[in-house]
């Protein structure tokens, strides 16, 4: 090229690149078109299964489904782990086993169809039918004669102890005393499901067919679906038919399935969220350090162990796990190496499992014990003690846990310590095998009461995966379901959980603390342990910019 | 020509079956079931499950069973994603993948071919180590770097683009420019070698020697022979391409269908993986028939034959 036309192209090309950059700067972020419509953008983590209530698991699902669907009794507007009416108006229950609900008359499915005790026990039905196969059954045992009917034993849906006097009227029967039972309720395994369009995709128990699709799911929340596009976005618009629709000031929610933490702060600070699932683990300790208003931590109801595999010498003496849990420091590996905020764990059930249920104070580090009690069961210094492995699941955090543990059992009881790694399912399927001698595990409460960590670690619980059983243990379990009062059962639990924390067939490591990004014009925001959710408290602000981004 | 398209045509559908047999029977005989979660289910309930699915036949039974129903196109459902068939997932991811890795492909031979003959033509000169020193780093730079960087610059500083995301008109642009810069450079690489090797020839030598102008030589002499190998290589790009990517599908947040490989793999979502598998095979297939018929038609020398 010769020297003059590169000096008028070369001009004309800055100029261009110059007003590009001036019109694609000043677009309007995504945030302040949505603040202006009340469409609220959140990160929804990995792609949720189904919006089938009784097909799914996970928490994605927990939070898409409690915007459509609601249950009897709702997350409260100030404080979600606390009990509101939902579909009931009210509930009353004189010995806490024989619960009365009384449902809100006018209450119809997004479609106009009126909704009444006959969907709830519809819905029960279905969930509890062993052809249906729902993986979560179990979360509907509680109520008297549900175990024997999901598990074959009987077909006739009468023996189950729920009925409907008259449409707006439930009666239902527990195993024994439960005053947790109403906060249950909040879950999805407990939800009304619309029979008339179930059954016009197929019968009952029929698995995949396409009812909890956008064009054909009715539903009774909040919201209605209105699209889903996989690995894309998921959308809900306000249901004008809600009972409480005066109340609902958003008009959409977007949720966005994004399983990748990086990408998701990215969007958040290119003002495409209002609210991220999750921090990267790598920026909290940054997080924390800065502390920019638009970051936020809270604890969950969740708690990290390691499982021993107590059918395989030497995990199978008491002393030999003991010694293991004491050779851990837990408060090092919290500040020093995850650094998310997580607290140690002193104990296997974690704080705000129940007000009057403080966490036990029994875990803590001692090498020198510790090897004291690695030489009581045999192996002074390690010796003799065979390389046992560490299962966990194929992510780096997991890893890096691991490690720290591999280190700390080297280093304070001589022992030589392995790390395997495996894909998600085939670590599972390892754990449920027992073909494992030490692994990573972690249990999320699914209602505010102890019994739902301590209940696991039952003898032959299908979560238990350790092959530990005491019938002492499940004896105090047993006595704490038919107590009402609540400082004698919880006493009852507290016995177990020492007698639990004696035996260590799980290692119980630290308290799980929640982190998230959150845009200052979210108004009504709450944190919940359990992760509930009232979206119809929540709404959105004039736009702000976000200031202080480290 | 057209017993040649037709006996590549049967071979491709054996191709497609054998990575189908392949696929489920990986799945199938590993270790890990669709059903696991976090959660465990009571042993009834796993069995109920498997009776519904067939899993308590022999394996051959299920795999024949699941090739008739990818032959008669009545697709299964995914086991992960309940409610939807393999067929639909694949419908909406597609178009993503197809928009993305198309533009990636464009923008891998605009920018690759021009800068290899560049080098070529000044083998050994500044201009040719520059270029041949940006491949190199270009081939060495994976899309796990390279996305998040071009993502942070373009999307969080310049505004120019969302950082990530689907859905405006804009969004193709940035993981479009990552996944074509990367293979640009392999397509310059192959370029430069091809035509430093062609302009080397002796029928060049010749046609210099008669006194053809330089320009001519390498339009129509050189180039046609410099772009074999770069055909042959971009057959399986464009397949790889049109197929979505899982890192920068990650990194940009793409609904294509990248990442379905990873999850239904991870999931163990055996019949979308196994949909996913047979599309891959269909794309190298199909662009591998194409790549042949473009040799033919360069090189009369190549005959299409079945033989």
């Amino acid at each position: 090229m010769k020297l003059q036309p590169r000096l008028i192209l070369l001009p004309l090309l800055a100029a261009g690149i110059w007003m590009f950059h001036q019109s694609r700067q000043h677009r309007l972020p995504k945030v302040q078109v949505a603040d202006e419509n009340q469409v609220l953008l959140i990160g929804n983590g990995t792609e949720i299964e189904s919006l089938d209530p009784h097909m799914v698991t996970g928490q994605p699902e927990h939070r898409i489904i409690s915007a459509v669907f609601e249950g009897l009794v709702a997350p409260d507007a100030e404080d979600p782990d606390a009990d509101a009416p939902g579909v009931a108006e009210s509930w009353e229950s004189s010995d806490m086993q024989h619960w009365t609900f009384h449902l809100r008359k006018g209450a119809t499915w997004s479609d106009g169809t009126p909704l009444t005790s006959a969907d709830f026990l519809y819905a029960w039905q279905r969930i509890l039918s062993p052809d249906l196969g729902s993986q979560y059954a179990e979360m509907l045992y509680l109520l008297k004669g549900a175990a024997a009917f999901n598990k074959g034993e009987t077909k006739d849906f009468s023996t189950v102890a729920a009925t409907a006097p008259d449409d707006h009227t439930l009666q239902l029967t527990l195993e024994g005393p439960a005053p947790y039972f109403p906060g249950m309720l909040k879950h999805y395994t407990w939800f009304p499901v619309p029979r008339h369009t179930i059954e016009s995709f197929g019968a009952m128990t029929q698995r995949d067919t396409s009812w909890a699709r956008p064009g054909s799911l009715v539903s009774n929340g909040a919201f209605t679906l209105k699209d889903w596009r996989i690995n894309h976005y998921l959308s809900v618009v306000k249901n004008p038919r809600y009972w409480d629709a005066e109340r609902v000031k958003l008009q959409e929610i977007q949720f966005y399935p994004i399983d990748n933490g990086g990408a998701e702060e990215r969007i958040f600070l290119d003002r495409q969220l209002h609210v991220t699932d999750t921090v990267p683990l790598a920026k909290i300790p940054l997080y924390r350090v800065q502390k920019p208003p638009y970051f936020e931590q809270n604890p969950e109801l969740s708690v990290e162990f390691y499982r021993c595999n107590v059918t395989r010498p030497p995990l199978d003496q008491a002393k030999v796990r003991q010694a293991l849990s004491l050779a851990l420091d837990r408060v090092a590996l919290v500040d020093q190496v995850t650094r998310s905020g997580n607290q140690p764990a002193t104990g296997y059930t974690p704080p705000g499992a129940h007000p009057q249920y403080p966490p036990l104070k029994k875990l803590g580090f001692d090498p020198d014990k510790a090897r004291q009690l690695l030489a009581e069961a045999g192996f002074a210094g390690g010796k003799g003690f065979r390389k046992i492995e560490i299962l966990t699941n194929s992510s780096d955090s997991a890893r890096t846990v691991a490690e720290f543990f591999q280190e700390s059992w080297k280093k304070e009881l001589g022992i030589e310590v392995g790390i395997l790694q495996q894909d998600w399912q085939v670590y599972l399927a390892s754990q449920h095998t027992l073909k494992y001698d030490i692994a990573r595990a972690g249990w999320v409460g699914d209602y505010t009461d102890p019994l739902t960590f301590l209940d696991i670690l039952r003898t032959g619980n299908g979560n238990n995966d350790t092959g530990w059983g005491n019938p002492e243990y499940d004896q105090r379990l047993d006595a704490s379901t038919s107590v009402v009062d609540i400082p004698q059962r919880m006493k009852i639990l507290h016995d177990a959980e020492d007698l639990l924390l004696d035996e260590l067939p799980i290692i119980p490591v630290y308290w799980k603390m929640d982190a998230l990004l959150i845009r200052p014009e979210v108004q009504g925001w709450r944190t919940s342990v359990l992760g509930h959710r009232c979206y119809k408290a929540i709404s959105l602000g004039p736009y702000q910019p976000l200031t202080e981004t480290p | 020509m057209i017993r040649f398209i037709l006996s590549r045509f049967i071979q491709g559908i054996i191709v497609i079956v054998a990575v189908l047999s392949i696929t489920f029977l990986i799945f199938r005989l590993g270790p890990g079931s669709p059903f696991a979660s976090g959660r465990e289910m009571p042993e009834y309930v796993r069995e109920n499950l498997d009776r519904i699915y067939g899993f308590d036949k022999p394996i051959i039974v299920q795999l024949w069973r699941h090739l008739v129903s990818f032959a008669t196109f009545d697709l299964p459902v995914s086991f992960r994603l309940k409610g939807w068939g393999v067929g639909e997932i694949i419908a909406q991811g597609l178009p993503v993948s197809f928009t993305v890795g198309g533009a990636a492909f464009l923008i891998a031979i605009l920018l690759g071919i021009p800068a290899g003959a560049l080098a070529a033509l000044r083998a050994g000169k500044l201009r040719d180590r520059v270029t041949m020193a940006a491949a190199t780093l270009g081939v060495c730079v994976p899309s796990l770097v390279l996305g998040p960087v071009i993502s942070l610059v373009f999307g969080l500083k310049l505004h120019w683009f969302n950082t990530a995301g689907w859905g405006s008109s804009g969004d193709w642009v940035l993981p479009s420019v990552t996944l074509g810069l990367i293979s640009a450079a392999a397509v310059a690489r192959l370029t430069r070698g091809g035509l430093c090797e062609a302009l080397a020839a002796d029928h060049i030598r010749t046609a210099r020697a008669k006194g053809v102008e330089e320009k001519m030589i390498v339009a129509r002499h050189a180039f046609k022979l410099a772009c074999l190998p770069l055909i042959n290589y971009l057959g399986p790009l464009a397949a790889g391409l049109m197929s979505g990517s899982f890192v920068t599908e990650t990194v940009f947040q793409l609904p294509g269908l990248g990442r379905h490989f990873v999850s239904s793999a991870l999931h163990k979502d055996f019949t979308l993986a196994m949909c996913l598998a047979g599309l891959f095979a269909a794309l190298i297939v199909i662009f591998n028939l194409l790549v042949d018929i473009l040799q033919a038609w360069l090189n009369p020398r190549i005959r299409l034959s079945d033989q």
